[in-house]
């Protein structure tokens, strides 16, 4: 692609770039002045912790995208895989039972988000029997109560342990308001769609709490046509009447300075309209249930404006219920096959961050014992043929030094170590160095090496089509990944990235399919490679235009055959822009193009070009908002690719759909004395 | 011999990092900040910029002088962002550890200082006069401090002891006393 001496020119080019920029400001790098910004404002700045106790973003040994709940009203995402979709390097799938999220060239069909940590408010959400990171409609969170997302893309394990081993995405919530205050939700989306939020605000003295309860309902697409059921004896392969989705969340934070108390619920209900597993096509009784709630307490104290402590303590719970309609052996009856689930653990994570000088340590130790991973499966009025029980328990230590020899260079060095019981010892090492020719330009190196540990359901999950049972001895597997990413800001609203990465997934877990039985089982594969570059632009300007587009190219192949990977797009192409309108509102666009992909068997699945957009008002005067989304505007056919689950080779999305909310807020402002 | 498979892989690879270097050394680099970072210590500093437009003070001023004792490194974040800039055609003298006589100059105190000993000295210096003593630990205003910027998760919360203000008679807004947790601490007469 390029010659040698073009290579050559090019190195010197941007050696020169480098230096010259150095002699610009060969200072340190001034802190950026706010003063600009209203008392309000400042009061709701938030903030970084992408990487723990990091208060500068700019030093971020990663590539972080961040999303603010602006973006998420003004674009009308829907569920976390709506908004990571939008994210530079990010694709989605659904299989009309649960959204899945790749990451540079990595979505494995089998599993569930199992190599993205997902995290709320730094409590990890992703269960104990699946590690499945819930991204949909199944997400247990409003959309509305998210204050912002940081993305991290590339591994987290150093700070994070099991499962960030693509990304690590953390939902930071809304604080209680400054004011006691209510808001309302009602909402109404094709297919009778409905969704009602209640959210209120309380102070007291040094209190604060946020409570929160929501429903959603929705009939799902009416007829879905799936070619590869067309027969008569399956109504010519029409599902009517089940694609049916509904979800209850709660939500609770008190806040007293530096302690929190947060308790979150959320419990979806889904009817699986294609038939996966050989199950009966058009039997309702096709459902998965998902149930996960969590009580995290935690607390921060300063010892001094250098050393800080965090300290949080929590309760898991997650239930997993789905149901299979099966013909029974006579080839007439029915009888439904139950897989039930449930984990329940408690734990604890101390960190200490240190500033010594220009310098700062991380430290911190995190353990968690499992008393319930039950996983059962029988059919109704059956005994069950699998009924495990046991116990996970796992501790953890890590650390990170932040060392900054002068204003124009950064190194990052940590790494943590797990012992599972089951599992054994893993360790996942960082280092990062970090280049500031300027106070807007940062040039940065980081080598990654994260795992994800094996999970209850692949290792001792056991039914009459997964044929391996207890005897598959899972490894963990890992990934080695080397990233160069270069930042600049062109000025303070525009602000650039562009990135190359190189990944190396090794041991990977995979499900396995026999070609002529169709069994299936997990096992440990050599693994695959990728590499590729993102670009990526970023404006935002005070009068309410933003804007993000980026390009991401990646080339992710398996290391045995060479051969390109499942649901793996070589080419990610995204624009989101938002415009104010008038003063009363903003237009919000995406268009998301995701080139031809392979789904596991080495089928063909076409490219998609999605556009999306969004009317939405500021808050008037009396208190109402409201927002009118239109997605898939072009009402372009598309799908996604599915796995050996499923029959066919990918899962059609739906066309052009609406969604329609109206909020209303009332805030009760705290009665004073004169001084 | 190497096989086919390897070589396609390292003329990609080697193509990606060109690529990445072409393109990043189109962009002229000039010497602004990055876009979007939020550093505590300039959070803090315009947290203090807002405190001089929304505190009265009795009596005319013409200036304003900001005293900062304690930890080094948001000393020297006050005094770039600060001094010098004009609050409500106040122009802002920012002082680092200020002498007792220093003290007595002093509008407004940044106190960047955590152990409770070091505070209640600091407060003891200021004595009665009308000083708007800010701090950083939600010990600050129960020590007797008028303004708390307390870190509260992820956000600064600001905590104002209302005893403390009225008694140095110093009056504060109410857009502001509206955002603060109000406290009530041993602001008294030393």
């Amino acid at each position: 692609m390029f010659s040698i001496a073009t290579r050559r020119a090019l190195v010197v080019l941007w050696g020169l770039s480098l230096v010259f920029s150095l002699k610009a400001t060969a200072q340190d790098s001034p802190v950026a002045d706010l003063t600009g910004m209203s008392i309000e404002d400042l009061s709701q700045v938030r903030l970084s912790t992408a990487s723990r106790h990091l208060e500068d973003l700019r030093k971020a040994p990663a590539a972080v995208t961040v999303i603010s709940a602006d973006e998420i009203a003004r674009y009308g995402w829907r569920t976390v895989a709506d908004l990571l979709r939008s994210v530079t390097g990010f694709y989605t799938a659904y299989d009309r039972s649960y959204a899945y999220v790749g990451v540079r060239g990595f979505l494995q069909s089998g599993d569930y988000n199992a190599r993205v940590l997902l995290l709320i408010d730094g409590h990890r959400v992703n269960d104990n029997i699946y590690d499945s990171a819930l991204m949909g409609t199944e997400f247990p969170l409003d959309l509305n109560l998210i204050d912002r997302v940081e993305v991290v893309r590339g591994p987290g394990s150093s700070l994070f342990g099991t499962n960030a081993e693509l990304a690590v995405v953390n939902v930071f919530t809304r604080q209680p308001d400054h004011e006691t205050s209510v808001e309302a939700t009602s909402g109404a989306d094709s297919f009778a769609g409905r969704t009602g939020e209640v959210r209120a605000s309380f102070r007291a003295a040094q209190y604060a709490a946020l409570f929160s309860g929501s429903l959603y309902r929705s009939n799902g697409a009416h007829d879905l046509f799936f070619p590869e059921f067309a027969s008569p004896e399956t109504n010519n392969g029409i599902a009517s009447n089940m694609d049916g989705d509904r979800y209850d969340h709660a939500f609770a934070m008190i806040r007293r300075g530096q302690f929190r108390l947060e308790g979150l619920f959320g419990t979806r209900d889904k009817i699986v309209p294609n038939a996966p597993y050989g199950t009966i096509f058009g039997d309702p009784a096709n459902r998965t249930m998902d149930t996960l709630g969590y009580v995290d307490a935690s607390y921060s104290h300063d010892f001094s404006a250098n050393t800080q402590l965090d300290v949080r303590a929590y309760y898991d719970a997650y239930r997993f219920k789905g149901t299979y309609p099966y013909v029974g052996a006579d080839g007439t009856s029915r009888t439904v096959q139950v897989n039930d689930a449930a984990a329940d653990g408690i734990g604890f994570e101390i960190v200490v961050g240190q500033r010594l000088g220009r310098h700062r340590i991380v430290a911190g130790t995190a353990g968690e014992h499992n008393f319930r991973i039950n996983q059962r499966n029988y059919y109704q009025g059956q005994p069950p043929f699998l009924n495990d029980r046991r116990t996970l328990s796992l501790a953890a230590v890590f650390g990170e030094a932040e060392l900054n020899p002068s204003s124009h260079f950064s190194f990052n060095i940590g790494g943590r170590v797990d012992w599972y019981d089951l599992y054994g010892t893993n360790l996942s090492p960082r280092v990062a160095a970090m280049y500031f020719p300027t106070g807007s330009t940062s040039l940065k190196y980081m080598f990654n090496h994260a795992f994800r540990a094996p999970d209850p359901y692949d290792e001792f999950y056991v039914d009459e089509v997964d044929i391996t049972g207890t005897n598959k001895s899972l490894k963990p597997e890992n990934i080695n990944t080397h990233t160069v990413l270069l930042e600049h800001a062109f000025n303070s609203k525009l602000h650039m990235a562009a990135s190359g990465f190189s990944n190396s997934l090794n041991n990977v877990i995979k499900e396995q399919e026999d070609p002529i039985t169709g069994d299936t089982h997990f096992a440990n594969e050599i693994g695959d490679t990728g590499r590729g570059a993102e670009l990526e632009l970023i404006a935002k300007y005070p009068s309410g235009w933003m804007g993000r587009t980026s390009y991401t190219f990646e080339r992710t192949r398996q290391k045995q055959s060479g051969t390109t990977v499942m649901n793996s797009p070589a080419h990610l192409a995204k624009l989101n822009a938002v415009a104010p309108l008038t003063a009363a509102g903003f237009l919000g666009a995406e268009f998301l193009y995701t080139s031809s992909e392979q789904n596991f068997e080495g089928q063909r699945i076409g490219s998609s070009f999605l556009a999306n957009a969004t009317l939405s008002t500021r808050t008037f005067r009396n208190g109402l908002q409201l927002s009118a989304s239109c997605y898939n505007v072009l009402d372009r056919n598309w799908a996604t690719p599915t796995g050996p689950e499923v029959q066919a080779p990918a899962t059609v999305q739906d066309g052009r759909t609406w969604r329609f909310r109206l909020t209303y807020r009332r805030g009760f402002e705290r009665k004073r004395a004169t001084p | 011999m190497i096989s086919r498979a390897a070589n396609y892989e390292r003329v990609t690879h080697n193509s990606l990092w060109c690529a990445v270097l072409a393109v990043t050394s189109l962009f002229p680099i000039s010497g602004s900040l990055l876009w979007g970072q939020q550093d505590e210590r300039a959070v803090r500093a315009a947290f203090v910029f807002n405190l001089t437009k929304y505190v009265s003070w009795p009596g005319a001023h013409d200036r304003l002088v900001l005293g900062v004792i304690g930890e080094e490194s948001i000393g020297p974040v006050l005094k770039q962002i600060l001094d010098g800039k004009l609050s409500d055609g106040r122009r802002i003298t920012v002082v680092m550890h200020p002498m007792d006589a220093e003290l007595k100059e002093c509008d407004l105190l940044y106190v960047a200082e955590s152990a409770p000993a070091k505070i209640q000295s600091i407060l003891d210096r200021v004595g009665s006069r009308a000083v708007l003593t800010v701090g950083e630990t939600d010990q600050f205003t129960r020590a007797g401090g008028m303004v708390g910027l307390v870190r509260s998760g992820d956000q600064i919360e600001i905590e104002v002891n209302r005893d403390a203000l009225r008694i140095h008679q110093l009056e504060m807004s109410s857009r502001l006393l509206k955002l603060a947790v109000i406290v009530s601490g041993s602001g008294g007469m030393r």
